[in-house]
């Protein structure tokens, strides 16, 4: 599973290791709104193929609209 | 990978810049202030005392380190008996209204109803503060203007 972790650790993890920003909302809600630079694959679309649009060599974090 | 569990609606809510059409928008948790709070075993006379000094007329009941919001203390029972616990005499379950809440929104749906301050919480019902309606609709008459609202999150 992954581990969950708040906004201090996302910061942290964006501004210094260049973590990638995952929004696994549908397309609809991600142009509504989204965090910055984030990419959008939503849960429906995420499989091996879609997953290729993250670089592997960097840390992802995944969010959603609200506490899951 | 991670998770960020508390997720978009935890970003907006700490003013956290924001991409998307929503970036044009001007949301309820732009405009926010501090509200008045208490505990819910604070006397009333106490509680009644800082909202005048505040220059509020009610108060916002929260409890712990979430400001998990309770209840709301107003009208006869900020009068009423200084000598009551808060949580006696407080609303139960306030209505309250998320940060990403277009005003647009807001204020559209509320057209009817007299309500003079909406309570800004999360979905996990931790109060962020308190929009005041005239400032939500200053705001947004505002908005359009040569000179545009500059929006300042405050939160």
């Amino acid at each position: 599973m992954y581990e969950a972790i708040g906004l201090e650790e996302v910061e942290r993890l964006v501004r210094e290791e260049g973590a990638q920003l995952l929004d696994v909302m549908s397309r609809e809600s991600y142009e509504d709104s989204h965090l910055p630079a984030a990419i959008n694959i939503s849960l429906k679309e995420l499989d091996a193929d879609t997953a290729t649009r993250l670089d592997r060599s960097r840390t992802v974090i995944a969010y959603c609209f609200d506490y899951q | 990978m991670y998770d960020y569990a508390a997720s978009k609606v935890d970003w907006f809510a700490r003013g956290m810049p924001r991409a998307g059409n929503a970036a044009d928008v001007l949301w309820a948790g732009d405009l926010v202030r501090a509200a008045a709070t208490c505990a819910p075993d604070e006397r009333v006379g106490v509680v009644a005392d800082r909202v005048r000094e505040k220059g509020d007329d009610f108060c916002v009941v929260i409890f712990g380190d979430e400001n998990v919001i309770l209840g709301l203390l107003r009208g006869d029972a900020l009068l009423k008996d200084p000598n009551a616990r808060t949580g006696e005499v407080m609303e139960l379950g306030p209505r309250t209204t998320r940060p990403s809440e277009p005003l647009d929104e807001l204020l559209r749906s509320n057209e009817a109803v007299g309500v003079k301050h909406f309570l800004i919480a999360t979905s996990q019902g931790s109060l962020l503060g308190v929009l005041d309606r005239d400032t939500a609709g200053r705001a947004v008459t505002e908005r359009d203007e040569p000179d545009g609202f500059e929006v300042h999150n405050v939160i």
